[in-house]
């Protein structure tokens, strides 16, 4: 018999683990379901300055534009409540932009511990950056290098190139920018200039008070009004211990390696090159992604087609029952994620007659059982959402700031997925000519992570490189796969899929035996439709029933 | 603590990475609770599901002021309780079919360790409901008895009764030859 101490340790050593499948499963729900404050607070005060440096300093993408991105969102927030901003502004960006090198501190006020050290080589195109982990980034011109401490590796790449020209500059650093200025043009309540001389130097400091419920107190920037450079910046915020100071000076040299950044001699370096074709086949996706089907409607239903086989397991786990009756109807317009709807009905062939459904949002939810909607209009900056049940709406319409898109895959997301290329981690790439099940030529691209995590892509060229199919594997057992069955083309010749098949390998376990799961959904896309005028206007919603 | 605190934050705003985090912070373990509960893998994905589905949902953040790991738990438990009222069937029974999982590599000892995960969950399903709880709330949940009584609402001494009756039969169980 075993003691009770032996006992404990034997329970405590027994884990359950979840598997991928199960996973996608709970946070698609989760994330469905993710309650929202119901009072939106503006980007501006979400994202506040630590956010922003927060951001920057992650993302380790702190180029030659995001070095001035904190300085211009000070400066243009600033002078924007005040006279020439824009002067000011871009004379002081070109003046830092003559120096051979920038360098700059940013430390915390509380502890004096330097958090990051960076610098800017303009005339070599450098951009290193030293963080108090003991990170380090050198940027020279196309080759990115990474020092990590833990694992004492350097990794030197040629992807960020890609990555920062898709997601950082869009996101980022317009972003950043934008969110800056806006903090401070809104939450500055009072801002001061004044200008004094420390020896033979003439010193600008131009300090901005905030309110409201931003979280940072007060602002400070000194500049040297002969040479036109910023001196420092300092933050300080409401949480005390989150102040921080930023101090700039112009060194004659800089580091032009990453091991003249402190990185050890005897580190390994492991290369992240990727193969060239790589690159160009997904510059050529990013940018079908955001040219072809720009505007269209797409309903989007479960299969009844294929039903499951009749050797399946008693419980039908209740995520992928076969939902005969729900169906999804997302828009796009002009590149933006417009609408997104989910319906319940009994009768789906209504839900197929509703090819102008801009104009009858109302009519048509009285017809069905459920609605679950979802407006979005980011340019707009609004949000809606309501929910019908048995034909009379429930949920208050609210609006705000559009910040998230749901869970919902967007036709051109199947297309043309964004293929990641993960920053330090060594992956192994492949391409390679392959034939498809439809007996056309595909290209297949295929990336293994270290942890043996694999994807591949197979992408169709004879239609405008859609991705047939792509695959999940942990190392070699398979996880998901997803693949277009059948294709359809919209009247002016543009390829989409019309028939999805998707399989979760590991979703079924029973007595050792593992069952794949397969979904089907077909797609029916309207492209170009028209869009009304005034449908996003509340008005044109159903009307609230408390 | 802090981390935890910092993912709240983000869920108070709404943030589905927060959510994400949290996610893969205690699912593992969350999950371990409810099929230590329930006895069945797939009720104890679908309570785990439930759990975080009703914590997105609602303003939870906001809610929690002390310990997120122990408010999942209890979020856990009490989802375990409403299955196990909707099922009302023998857990025995079922234990067979379960399936736990192994990371190890070594394919020897990923099955012993299969083996046992299954022993111990079929062990576990032997014990009455309350002891089961106590057991499984203080090694696996990592919960205080003080904790385990509130949320039980009994006494403290009962709770230390209910744990180590179900350690003994545990025990017994294992000179069984039940439990390995």
């Amino acid at each position: 018999m075993k003691s009770a101490s032996e006992i404990e340790v034997l329970i405590k050593r027994t884990k359950a683990r979840t598997n991928a499948a199960t996973d996608a499963r709970i946070l698609a729900d989760a994330e469905a379901s993710l309650w929202k404050p119901a009072k939106k607070q503006t980007k501006v005060s979400r994202l506040n300055f630590s956010f922003v440096l927060e951001t920057i300093m992650n993302r380790l993408v702190l180029k030659f534009a995001v070095a001035t991105v904190v300085i211009i969102g000070v400066l243009l927030g600033i002078y924007q409540l005040s006279d020439g901003p824009s002067r000011v502004y871009g004379e002081m960006i070109e003046a830092m932009k003559q120096m051979p090198w920038v360098h700059w501190t940013v430390t915390s006020q509380e502890t004096d511990e330097i958090i990051t050290e960076s610098w800017i080589g303009f005339e070599d195109s450098i951009f290193a950056h030293k963080r108090s982990n003991g990170t380090l980034l050198c940027n020279i011109g196309n080759m990115e290098y990474t020092y990590s401490p833990q694992q004492n590796e350097v990794y030197f790449s040629n992807t960020h190139d890609i990555s920062r020209e898709q997601e950082f500059f869009p996101i980022a650093s317009f972003q950043i920018v934008q969110i800056t200025i806006d903090h401070l043009t809104k939450e500055a309540s009072e801002i001061t200039r004044e200008s004094f001389f420390q020896g033979e130097q003439e010193i600008e400091l131009v300090v901005a008070k905030m309110i409201g419920s931003s979280d940072v107190e007060e602002v400070e920037l000194k500049r040297d009004v002969r040479q036109n450079l910023l001196l420092s910046l300092r933050v300080d915020y409401k949480d005390s211990n989150k102040d921080i100071v930023g101090i700039y000076d112009y060194p004659e040299n800089g580091p032009k390696s990453i091991f003249d950044l402190g990185a050890p001699e005897n580190s390994k370096v492991v290369s992240l090159i990727i193969p060239p074709d790589i690159p160009q086949l997904i510059k050529r996706l990013d940018t079908l992604r955001q040219t072809l089907l720009t505007n269209y409607v797409v309903i989007s239903l479960p299969s009844d087609i294929e039903k499951l086989p009749t050797s399946y397991p008693y419980r039908i786990p209740r995520y992928f029952t076969s939902k005969d009756n729900l169906a999804s109807i997302i828009w796009r317009e002009e590149n933006e994620r417009c609408h997104s709807m989910g319906y319940f009905s009994e009768e789906i062939a209504a839900m197929l007659r509703i090819e102008s459904m801009p104009e009858n949002i109302q009519s048509i939810s009285q017809k069905l059982l459920t609605v679950s909607s979802t407006i979005y209009k980011a340019s707009k900056r609004r949000i809606f959402h309501y929910q019908i049940l048995n034909g009379k709406p429930v949920r208050n319409i609210r609006r705000g700031p559009v910040e998230t898109y749901g869970s919902e895959v967007f036709i051109e997301q199947i297309c043309w997925p964004r293929i990641v290329m993960p920053q330090n981690t060594p992956v192994e790439w492949e391409v390679e000519s392959v034939t498809g099940s439809n007996n056309e030529p595909l290209i297949m691209i295929e990336r293994v992570l270290e942890s043996g995590i694999k994807k591949r892509w197979f992408l169709n060229p004879a239609r405008n490189y859609i991705c047939q199919r792509n695959e999940l594997f942990n190392v070699s057992s398979p996880i998901s796969a997803m693949e277009i069955l059948e294709y359809a083309r919209t009247p002016n010749g543009q390829w989409y899929p019309r028939k999805i098949q998707k399989t979760e390998y590991e979703r079924i376990r029973r007595n050792g035996e593992m069952l794949p799961e397969i979904s089907y959904k077909v797609i029916y896309l309207f492209e170009n439709p028209v869009f009304p005028k005034g449908l996003f206007d509340p008005d044109n919603l159903p009307r609230i029933i408390e | 603590m802090l981390e935890d605190r910092y993912l709240l934050g983000l869920l108070r705003m709404g943030e589905k990475d927060g959510l994400r985090q949290i996610y893969a912070k205690y699912k593992n373990d969350l999950l371990t609770i409810a099929k230590s509960l329930l006895s069945d893998n797939y009720a104890a994905e679908d309570c785990l599901h439930d759990v975080f589905v009703n914590f997105a949902s609602t303003d939870c953040g906001s809610r929690i002021h002390c310990n997120l790991r122990n408010y999942l738990i209890k979020s856990v438990v009490n989802q375990a309780k409403k299955h196990l009222k909707k099922r009302q069937k023998q857990l025995s029974s079922q234990v067979e079919d379960m399936v736990c999982c192994s990371h190890s590599s070594d394919p020897t000892r990923r099955i012993t360790e299969l083996e046992e995960s299954n022993m111990v969950f079929a062990a576990l399903a032997k014990l009455p409901t309350e002891q089961r709880e106590a057991v499984v709330l203080h090694i696996h949940g990592e919960m205080k008895f003080r904790e385990i009584a509130s949320l039980q609402c009994v006494s403290i001494n009962t709770v230390q009764s209910r744990y180590s009756y179900g350690i003994e039969k545990l025990r017994t169980l294992s000179g069984n030859g039940k439990l390995i």
